[in-house]
């Protein structure tokens, strides 16, 4: 009897295990995909680890090898990481690349949710190691090797804003920023492997194609920049490894430089009239995006022009209500100010030298009158209303401030002109005159032609900066700057000196290599002597067709010696 | 057993085949009129290959991964596809004859090459330029047992076989879309003003880049005026040793060389060969782990044995480190001292900070620990000298000197072991 009882026991605990297991295997079965490619959503565990990004292993695809790897180390996965860190240098030192990669993975399979590690390997791959192949093809692999390591980190690591963000930046500004940058972009557009991989990962490239239907490395980086700002948006995870204001700037920087690089490719008018269009709605999205600084406070880049004309009002309000206040305010300040200090803002400021310029900065800062101070010596009457507008002033000096410094790291307001200025026609013209006219001088034939073209180029150039000053000074004018030195070395070709007077000297002498080549044409033309270089009145250069001018440019080997230097020392 | 299930491992895990849709080919014609049927393959095993087929419906796909396949069209009409064949070239064991390097710097003197500012210093750097005006830096390979016998010219009908594995580096950007212009001159090791004129060459890095040199040779470049033909072996080759010159010619540009970027390539070896090399090299050191565990077990109890022996194998796989860390290469000091410096989280490169006397004591151990150690390390084998993977991995026939090398080492050793254990094991015998 009691021998059945224990039987009849066992038996009952072992259909109890079988019973249970229907339950775990409800709660805890995974997602799988059938050869058919039909999706199982799995257990109850495993949809909630998909609803809540909390899986790192991919749908129907668990990653053994990593789960193996951290479980035989016994707890000493940061050591192991060492040595296989240690490793990876020593093959990157004696290049050898295919261990490299392989030791790489191996680190990543240890700690997959290191996100520096991705960050760093993913760089090493796509900028130490690229750089190390002559060949730009092998140099483009190791850099598409550094982005779909980066890909597979955001596999590992879902919906992580600062990988998405990186896999768009490699994208925008490894493709488009390097030496290269003419073949990557060339092969980007080809590579539909990679292609391929981006529409795996949702990214459709289909929706960055470039004017000619082929996707373009700087839109489609666009689509990356806007899928990390949805992942902050909609996951919630925090920006990582950038501030704020540079993450969210991305997209648009991106679609900006999209729309650049189709002029440089040769395409003007309507798809670049209509990139640029884009851009400016990206730029005004990225200006109304409510941004956290470290000031504590959030801010709009573009509220600042709303907030100058509030404090304007704020501060013309209060000089009615106190009438002079300012004004003596601010003389007591400039008596009190130290002699050097007052010298220096009294001097006219066309006059001041360097170091005046900075004692007249330093004196105005010490001289501005601020509300409160005003308020103190307004009439009794009305230190009421001041007092009530104080803080409100103070707050808005002190976001005004913010947004401006915020506003010169993004370069909003070049940014801003430019997509203006570039979504009219007198800009495009000005593009399509500078391509044509490179291409011909390239071509080395129709050097009267190709003259042509520059001067028109020049002329439309001018009135874009007239119309727009701001475009003057900024790095992107070096691309110019370059075609000026093309029309200089035609010049030479046709034996004709570059014109003194040329119309674009205003924007040479904001840039360094400008003030170079001005400073060559000086030299040039003083060697020249008793013929300087032809000057027109309307500050327009000289037609193409126009009588041969006197040459000013004597035979190199009369030169004086300095002036036969390519780049003559020119700031002493 | 092993040994063959791997290799099972290795053909299985790098057999694949791809596929072409005969539709997806698209008709283009080459610079030389010649029209072929252009597409790529399927991507299989993390890659794909692009593909010409000529008129003839044959074709072979281009090198990727270290391998190409043969592709053919079959069939006509609606029922015609493309059949790719299995992958080739991936299995191979090269038998380079390796030469001796001297690199002559900018002035003609002999150097160690420039270094560019590399870490590792295995290549020096030679500087391109117009030779013997605007540079004299070369660097010269000189061959032995080049003879006909060995190269037939029936067998190499094309010429000599002979492959750079060169590096460039580029001090200004230059034409990117090629890569940089060198030459390549024989020479009379004998009598120097004997050579051919220069072949030039364009670099490609990270490939074997091979080079068939004609057997009939020009004594100038192109084959100027007033120069006749030179014969390889009657005129440049002396007593079987033959000079192989190599320049960059674009000035400001740079290739990097080593003594095993340039090489002959006569017949490969068979990779199976090359395998059971590789394989044999691991037995090796299995029974030399073996033997010094039977010797161990011979005076001492299993466990003990057990703990000696995979000391031994430390000691013989880490000599190196040992001896670094003996030599205060290594910073960190010796076992007791690197122990305490873990422990209390000290530096490496700062005193310890602990009452000196205790310090000096600590020292004084660590030295004797450390010369026991290093004792060894001379004493035991160098399990290193058995690591002969990579030249499998790597393609490379290992080299008969090398195996003899192994097997002299191991019949020494287990030969030295098996005398101790022998005698222990007597010893043992005569105390019972």
């Amino acid at each position: 009897m009691n021998q059945n009882a224990a039987f009849v026991r066992k038996v009952g605990y072992i259909v109890a295990i079988g019973l249970l297991l229907l339950p775990l295997s409800a709660l805890s079965q995974p997602a799988t995909v059938n050869r058919r490619g039909e999706i199982s959503p799995g257990g109850k565990l495993a949809q909630m680890r998909t609803q809540f990004n909390l899986s790192q292993a991919e749908l129907g695809a668990i990653d053994p090898a990593s789960e193996t790897m951290k479980l035989a180390t016994l707890g000493l996965r940061g050591v192991a990481t060492n040595f296989l860190w240690i490793a990876a240098n020593h093959y990157k030192m004696v290049e050898d690349w295919d261990k490299l990669e392989l030791t790489v993975k191996q680190i990543i399979r240890l700690q997959p949710n290191f996100l520096e590690v991705w960050d760093f390997q993913a760089h090493n791959l796509s900028y130490n190691v690229s750089v190390e192949f002559d060949d730009y093809r092998m140099r483009y692999q190791w850099v598409k090797k550094g982005i779909e390591f980066l890909i597979q980190g955001t596999h590992y690591n879902r919906q992580e804003p600062g990988l998405l963000n990186q896999v768009g930046w490699f994208t925008s500004q490894k493709m488009g920023r390097s030496d290269e940058k003419k073949q990557f972009r060339r092969i980007f557009k080809e590579d539909d492997l990679l292609h391929k991989s981006y529409r795996d990962d949702g990214v459709e490239v289909d929706q960055g194609l470039g004017p000619d239907g082929k996707p373009d490395n700087w839109l489609v980086a666009r689509l990356w920049f806007n899928k990390a700002t949805d992942a902050v948006t909609f996951s919630g995870k925090p920006i990582r490894g950038k501030t704020p204001l540079l993450f969210y700037s991305g997209g648009a920087m991106s679609q900006m430089n999209g729309a650049a690089n189709m002029q440089t490719d040769g395409y003007f008018y309507e798809p670049a009239q209509a990139a640029w269009e884009r851009g400016a709605a990206d730029w005004l999205a990225f200006g109304t995006r409510e941004l956290p600084t470290t000031a504590g406070f959030n801010i709009r880049l573009n509220d600042l022009e709303q907030l100058q004309a509030r404090i304007k009002a704020g501060n013309d309000r209060i000089d009615e209500l106190a009438p002079g206040a300012r004004k003596l305010a601010r003389e007591a300040k400039i008596e009190s100010l130290k002699p050097e200090l007052k010298a220096a803002l009294e001097k006219p400021q066309n006059l001041r030298n360097r170091d005046e310029i900075d004692l007249a900065n330093q004196a105005e800062g010490l001289i501005f009158v601020t509300p409160r101070e005003v308020g103190a010596k307004a009439p009794p009457e009305a230190k009421a209303e001041i007092r009530a507008m104080i803080e409100q002033l103070e707050n808005d000096a002190l976001v005004v401030m913010k947004i401006a410094s915020d506003r010169k790291i993004v370069n909003f307001e070049y940014w801003r002109t430019r997509c203006e200025a570039e979504r009219g026609k007198l800009a495009q013209d000005a593009h399509k005159a500078v391509y044509d006219a490179d291409r011909l001088f390239a071509e080395g034939e129709k050097f009267g032609e190709a003259r042509k073209r520059y001067e028109e180029a020049w002329n439309h150039w001018a009135a874009v900066y007239k119309q727009f000053p701001v475009l003057m000074d900024n790095a992107e004018s070096q691309d110019l700057i370059d075609s000026i030195k093309q029309y200089r070395s035609l010049l030479n070709q046709l034996d004709e000196p570059f014109p003194v007077d040329f119309v674009l000297n205003d924007m040479l002498e904001l840039h360094h290599e400008g003030r170079d080549l001005k400073a060559q044409v000086r030299l040039l033309s003083e060697a020249a002597g008793d013929k300087p270089a032809p000057k027109r009145s309307d500050g327009q250069n000289p037609p193409a067709n126009a009588p041969e001018p006197t040459p000013a440019e004597p035979p190199k080997e009369n030169l004086p010696e300095g002036s036969k230097s390519e780049t003559p020392e020119t700031d002493k | 057993a092993m040994g063959l299930i791997s290799y099972g491992f290795v053909v299985r895990g790098l057999s694949h085949r791809h596929e072409i849709k005969l539709s997806e080919l698209v008709e283009v014609t080459l610079p030389d009129k010649t029209k072929v049927r252009r597409g790529h393959t399927s991507v299989d095993s993390h890659h794909r290959h692009s593909i010409d087929i000529g008129l003839d419906g044959k074709g072979r796909t281009s090198v990727e991964m270290g391998h190409w396949h043969d592709v053919q069209i079959v069939g006509e009409g609606a029922g015609a596809k493309v059949v790719v064949g299995p992958p080739q070239g991936n299995l191979i064991a090269r038998a380079p004859i390796f030469g001796k390097l001297q690199i002559l710097g900018k002035d003609g003197n002999a150097s160690e090459g420039i270094n560019v500012g590399n870490e590792w210093t295995y290549r020096g750097y030679i500087e391109g330029g117009t030779p013997g005006t605007q540079t004299k830096a070369a660097a010269i390979w000189t061959f032995e047992g080049v003879t006909r016998e060995k190269f037939p010219e029936k067998k190499y009908p094309d010429g000599l076989p002979l492959e750079l594995t060169l590096r460039v580096f580029r001090s200004y950007k230059g034409d990117i879309e090629r890569g940089v212009l060198g030459e390549i001159v024989l020479r009379n090791p004998d009598n120097p003003a004997k050579r051919s004129g220069p072949i030039l060459f364009e670099s490609k890095e990270f490939v074997a880049d091979r080079h068939e040199i004609p057997w009939k040779l020009n004594s100038q470049a192109g084959g100027a005026a007033g120069t006749g033909q030179i014969d390889l072996f009657d005129d440049l080759v002396s007593n079987g040793k033959l000079q192989v010159e190599v320049r960059c010619v674009e000035p400001a540009q740079y290739f990097g060389v080593a003594t095993a970027d340039c090489y002959l390539r006569p017949n490969d070896d068979t990779f199976e060969v090359n395998f059971f090399k590789g394989y044999l090299s691991i037995w090796l050191q299995m029974v030399l782990v073996t033997s010094f565990g039977v010797a161990f077990s011979t005076f001492l109890s299993g466990p003990v044995a057990m703990m000696a022996t995979i000391s031994a194998v430390v000691l013989g796989f880490f000599g190196d480190e040992i001896r670094n860390v003996a030599s205060r290469k290594i910073e960190g000091g010796g076992p007791l001292e690197s122990l305490i410096r873990l422990v209390t989280q000290q530096n490496v490169q700062v005193d310890l900070e602990m009452n000196s006397v205790l310090v000096a004591i600590l020292k004084g151990i660590d030295f004797v620990l450390l010369w026991i150690m290093q004792a060894g390390t001379h004493v035991l084998p160098d399990y290193n000298q058995f690591n002969t993977s990579a030249f499998v991995a790597d393609g490379y026939s290992i080299m008969g000197s090398v195996i003899a090398q192994q097997l002299t080492m191991a019949a020494v050793y287990t030969l030295a072991v098996a005398v101790v254990g022998y005698f222990f094991l007597k010893t043992r015998e005569i105390a019972a």
